[in-house]
């Protein structure tokens, strides 16, 4: 009986580890290939399979190598690459290629599923104003010029043996002045690269959102040099035999998913920065393929305070991938807050985006008193927009500004500016909309849509003689700046104004208690708590700007440099050596105590 | 009272009415002092805690090891064999019953709560290396190990063996003060006992309602996080009003009702909760991780027990963890070790030293080997994402654990379950000490002086409550360990002069010859 009990304990355990077999799947490590896995886990769950992501998995060798091994069981991949993977010429033809890939793969004991329905090729674009300027509308156009420009690539490019950055220039016969490579983790940015001018051309995929975004000129691939890539699931066939459902559920995604889908989902992650798996389920849901929402992981999310006043839509994409990037796994949020350091301050959210002017508060006496936030890296750059109504064409004769709500940025640099000049009076309003207003203060980058939609209605004033007086000792975290000409519509000149840097923060944690916050009975207090040196350091380097932070504000300990300290005395406390003294003289006593003879 | 316990060597003054009232005179000083001005009174307590802390942290290190040191010479020296006790007693309590009661008065609540915590904080942020790596996580299964290992148990065996031995070998009375009176057996003896007694029980009412503030918090916190209650300062003080009357039924029935029982409970949940994610984790990560750890902390003991670090600059890591934990066990000291005394009758100094220092020991391993190890392979080999979570919200780390595993809400509102008890057992167990402190010793304390304490703590606990502030708290909770110190040391001479007559062979103290001392139990 005994024997017969362990036995079917034994048969339990065993069958238990069984049930617990789930489905792996990969992905490569850019956007478009992280949505698609968390398509296919969404289906796979719908459909009852248990999963495990790997998505971020590396790039295709890995992917596909990790697949053979049985590592994963699954991965969405391109039917070019699975050509070129296997050393065969590439197919400019879908079918044919998924075909030829099918036949290749069999004997490996891998399965190409029904193509998503999108082909996703590598492609090198230009800015159009650029493209326009050399005369270039195909890649052969480039030829001649390639010698003085400079290619944006990533490392997968690079790296790819036939249909890569060095076949492709001995294709077509040409080599670049300079390349920039990426890793391929910050694909997105090599569009930052083009649109600031430190790339002429970059390579794409032809389904990335910010083509059409940007209004980007694809060039013409006059060779066809680029094979089709067509996306499809690659499964492990044992993954089949062990998850008969998979099958049904990859099948329904057959066919789903066109390019402008896959444009559109690509931008919600590479631009709006939303999570790949909340933009997979979402457009499942939207194709009735799963139900909305359902078994969405409802992990506390990581909530960024931001000010939507300023309209700061690009800076706020970089900010939102900086703090997905350093915590990984967890949803990023924004929060709409007038004063998004008052909501850190409060532990309604760990993390601002704000401007440097926020970090200090005006007094009664005029002077700024800081206030307890640091800042963990820079975002961009916020400008003071002054925008006049009517016929208001000089900043002397704005006698009523219309300033954001107490608190905001566009308030309180409005009191700093009001501070330094006479005769200025506020309104704060919710929207900066005010009647009896003469102008309007938006510090905002340059590009906001809230200043736009503010244009529409008055111009830009310059805010000049702010070096006059001792401003720029009193107010440090206004800078002096220009608005470049032709940053808005109309814009004929360069306005001179004032700017200020923004930036990632939160709060200062003043923690000067030498006994931990830890101990076996000890409850540590969850209202407001500060970074973790690592966090503050991942966001600085997510964030990636060359920029340091402004002296004026105050950086989070973890990116201040550590400081040579000055030659210590010799004795540097005598305090401490008199309460060393007396503990040595107690354990004199106590020895005393001990060894002294009995009383009689 | 129990006069006639006393020796005829000396007269005892009587401290019913002295330590009594001099204390209840204290604590509601203090903690007046503390409900009306709390910002100044933690400060100065906490000010006074950090220079002590930082100025001679040689100091505690250097103590809590001695005290290690110290508990192996008795085990396995020549007194190991001297019995707590008649010659031919035996022990008051089973060793299961006994072992119970150790954890669910010495350690409680704080297992759980950083059973997942502490090794996530040293395998990210290891002193003096790079975190997240194999090597980090190696070093911090070592630390937390080192943190709630033998050094914890050696302070509370020591505090206990001091107590016990007068208790119950020489049959005088269970009290702070009796082996520092065994020194000072002259007319300065009455005052400086009863000066010793006043500051035991002080460290003890504050010790505990500060730790019942923090425990209070850590209900809510687990409430909250498996509930989703609103984490209000009225959910906190419907949680002490339960706990009070908890804490309460269970101290006035005595020790070997109320107290055991709890105890006894509380030790199969745990042990319930360890086997769920022993079985339920990576199984034979965790074994790994056990084995391992005993190996490379025993190994790695004697130069930890004496790890500080002068040349790196890390002196406030050191301060932070290492002697935070080290100040936190002794302040508990002078409660765990009257308690632990008190359950401790009949066994000998070997069996004593092993049960309540040896035995705990390779259970926190295996606890954290565990939490911890489990939480470390979740950051290393399934994904991560945990650490993040723990340090966003170190209150709720054990619950957003137990969802990684099978009926997590279920088992989460078990750990919280757990947890309450754990504090009932700490309250009560306090509340008894207490009781006896002030009762010169009386093993069975009254039940009035029972009502008087457990009130009075209730009082200064929802006090604290209310002020909201942890800081509080914890200047309440650990201060008395600082004064404390000091009379362990005196009670340690005192017991070590007493014990030496248990041995025959070695020459008695000089002059003593021929004297008549207070005799062995016959």
């Amino acid at each position: 009986m005994k024997h017969l009990l362990a036995l079917l304990c034994l048969v339990g355990l065993v069958s238990c580890d069984e049930a617990q077999d789930s489905l792996k799947i990969g992905g490569k490590d850019f956007s478009e290939s992280t949505i698609l896995s968390e398509m296919i886990a969404a289906l796979a769950e719908d459909a009852g399979i248990a999963v495990t992501r790997r998505t971020n998995l590396g790039d295709t060798r890995i992917n596909l190598e990790s697949l053979r091994r049985g590592d994963i069981d699954v991965y969405p991949e391109y039917n070019g690459t699975g050509l070129v993977m296997l050393g065969q010429p590439a197919m400019s033809d879908g079918d044919a290629a998924m075909d030829r890939v099918r036949s290749l793969y069999q004997p490996l004991g891998l399965v190409w599923g029904d193509r998503f329905g999108f082909a996703n090729n590598y492609g090198l674009a230009m800015r159009a104003g650029r493209a326009e300027e050399l005369g270039i509308t195909s890649i052969s156009d480039l030829v001649d010029r390639a010698g003085t420009l400079t290619i944006g690539i990533e490392e997968n490019f690079q790296t790819r043996p036939l249909d890569g950055y060095g076949p492709m220039t001995a294709r077509y016969g040409m080599e670049f002045g300079s390349v920039n490579v990426l890793p391929s983790e910050e694909r997105p940015s090599l569009y930052d690269s083009l649109l600031d001018g430190s790339a002429d051309v970059i390579e794409v995929f032809t389904t990335d959102g910010q083509i059409a975004d940007l209004s980007l000129i694809l060039l013409q691939d006059d060779l066809n040099f680029f094979p089709v890539y067509e996306g499809a699931p690659l499964i492990r066939a044992d993954a089949l035999v062990r998850f008969p459902e998979l099958q049904g559920a990859l099948r329904r995604l057959a066919g789903r998913l066109d390019a402008e889908t896959m444009q559109r989902l690509n931008s919600q992650v590479d631009q709006d920065a939303l999570a790949p798996r909340e933009v997979a389920r979402a457009a499942l849901a939207e194709m009735g393929l799963i139900e909305a929402d359902a078994g969405l992981d409802v992990s506390e999310p990581v909530l960024v305070a931001h000010s939507p006043l300023i309209g700061a839509d690009a800076e706020t994409g970089t900010a939102l991938r900086a703090v997905r990037e350093a915590y990984p796994g967890r949803r990023v949020l924004l929060q709409s807050e007038p004063d998004p350091l008052a909501a850190v301050g409060t532990g309604d959210a760990p993390l601002a985006l704000v401007a440097a002017v926020e970090f200090a508060a005006l007094e009664d006496g005029g002077e700024l008193s800081p206030r307890p936030f640091e800042a963990f890296g820079v975002a961009g750059q916020a400008y003071v927009h002054l925008i006049g109504r009517g016929d208001i064409r000089r900043f002397a004769d704005v006698a009523t500004l219309a300033t954001g709500p107490e608190g905001s940025a566009s308030h309180r640099a409005a009191q700093i500016i009001a501070a330094a000049v006479d005769d200025l009076s506020l309104v704060s309003t919710e929207d900066l909309s005010s009647a009896d207003a003469d102008a309007a203060l938006v510090l905002a980058p340059i590009g906001s849509s809230v200043v736009q939609g503010l244009l529409e209605g008055g111009r830009l004033l310059p805010v000049d003689g702010w070096d006059s007086g001792n401003n720029l000792v009193r107010f440090p975290q206004l800078r002096q700046a220009r608005i470049p000409a032709g940053s808005y519509a109309g814009q004929i000149f360069a306005v001179e104004t004032l700017s200020s840097q923004l930036v990632l923060a939160g709060p200062v944690v003043v923690d000067t208690d030498a006994v931990g916050p830890q101990g076996p009975g000890a409850s540590i207090p969850t209202e407001v708590s500060a970074l973790s040196d690592g966090t503050v350091i991942a966001l600085n380097n997510a964030l990636g700007q060359g920029t340091g932070l402004d002296p004026a504000i105050r950086a989070a300990p973890a990116l201040t440099p550590l400081l040579p300290s000055p030659p210590a005395a010799v004795n540097p406390s005598s305090a401490i050596s008199l309460m060393t003294a007396l503990v040595l003289v107690m354990f004199g006593w106590l020895i005393w105590l001990y060894a002294r003879p009995e009383r009689r | 009272m129990s006069e006639d316990l006393e020796s005829g060597e000396h007269t005892r003054p009587s401290l019913f009415n002295a330590v009594f009232i001099i204390s209840l005179a204290c604590v509601a000083g203090i903690g007046g002092w503390g409900l009306l001005d709390p910002d100044t009174m933690t400060s100065t307590f906490l000010g006074f805690t950090n220079y002590m802390l930082t100025g001679i942290s040689w100091y505690w290190l250097l103590i809590t090891t001695g005290f290690l040191i110290l508990s192996g010479y008795l085990a396995f020296g020549p007194y190991g064999s001297v019995r707590l006790g008649a010659d031919d007693e035996r022990p008051e309590f089973s060793t299961a019953s006994w072992i119970a009661m150790l954890f669910a008065g010495g350690m409680g609540a704080g297992l759980l709560f950083w059973g997942v915590a502490e090794p996530i904080y040293h395998f990210e942020g290891p002193p003096g290396m790079e975190g997240g790596t194999p090597r980090a996580a190696r070093e911090a299964m070592v630390i937390t190990n080192l943190h709630w290992g033998l050094h914890a148990w050696a302070i509370y065996g020591v505090c206990a063996l001091v107590i016990a031995y007068f208790t119950f070998r020489r049959k005088q009375t269970s009290e702070i003060s009796t082996p520092i009176m065994s020194v000072f057996n002259g007319p300065e003896g009455k005052p400086i006992g009863t000066l010793a007694n006043v500051l035991g029980v002080l460290a003890v009412v504050f010790g505990l309602a500060g730790s019942l503030t923090m425990g209070t918090l850590q209900v809510r916190g687990g409430l909250s996080a498996v509930f989703g209650f609103d984490a209000t300062t009225t959910l906190s003080l419907i949680i002490m009003g339960v706990l009070f009357v908890c804490y309460m039924l269970s101290a006035t029935t005595g020790v070997d009702k109320g107290i055991k029982i709890l105890s006894n409970l509380n030790m199969i949940i745990a042990i319930a909760l360890l086997i769920v994610v022993i079985v339920f984790g990576p199984s034979q990560f965790i074994l790994e991780t056990f084995v391992n750890s005993i190996g490379e902390y025993f190994s790695r003991l004697p130069a930890m027990a004496f790890r500080m670090f002068p040349y790196e600059d890390l002196a406030g890591w050191t301060s932070g963890w290492t002697l935070t934990y080290l100040i936190w066990w002794l302040a508990w000291g002078p409660f765990v070790g009257i308690f632990v005394a008190r359950i401790s009758r009949g066994r000998t100094i070997r069996e004593f030293c092993i049960g309540v220092i040896f035995v705990p020991t390779m259970f926190s391993i295996l606890w954290f080997a565990a939490f911890g190890g489990t939480a470390i392979y979740i950051e290393l080999f399934a994904g991560g994402g945990l650490a993040e979570l723990v340090f966003a919200d170190v209150t709720s780390a054990l619950f957003t654990f137990l969802n990684y595993f099978p009926m997590g809400e279920f088992l989460g509102a078990t750990a919280c379950l757990l947890i309450f008890i754990f504090l009932v057992t700490s309250a009560d167990s306090g509340t008894f000490v207490l009781s006896m402190m002030t009762t010169e010793g009386n093993l069975n304390p009254p039940v009035f002086h029972k009502m008087v304490w457990g009130v009075l703590i209730a009082v200064l606990t929802a006090g604290t409550l209310l002020t909201g502030s942890i800081p509080v708290a914890k200047a309440m909770a650990i201060t008395g360990a600082l004064p404390f110190s000091v009379i362990l040391l005196l009670q340690i001479v005192g017991f070590m002069r007493a014990i030496r007559s248990e041995r025959p062979d070695r020459t008695r103290p000089r002059e003593a010859r021929g004297h008549v001392d207070t005799a062995p139990a016959e």
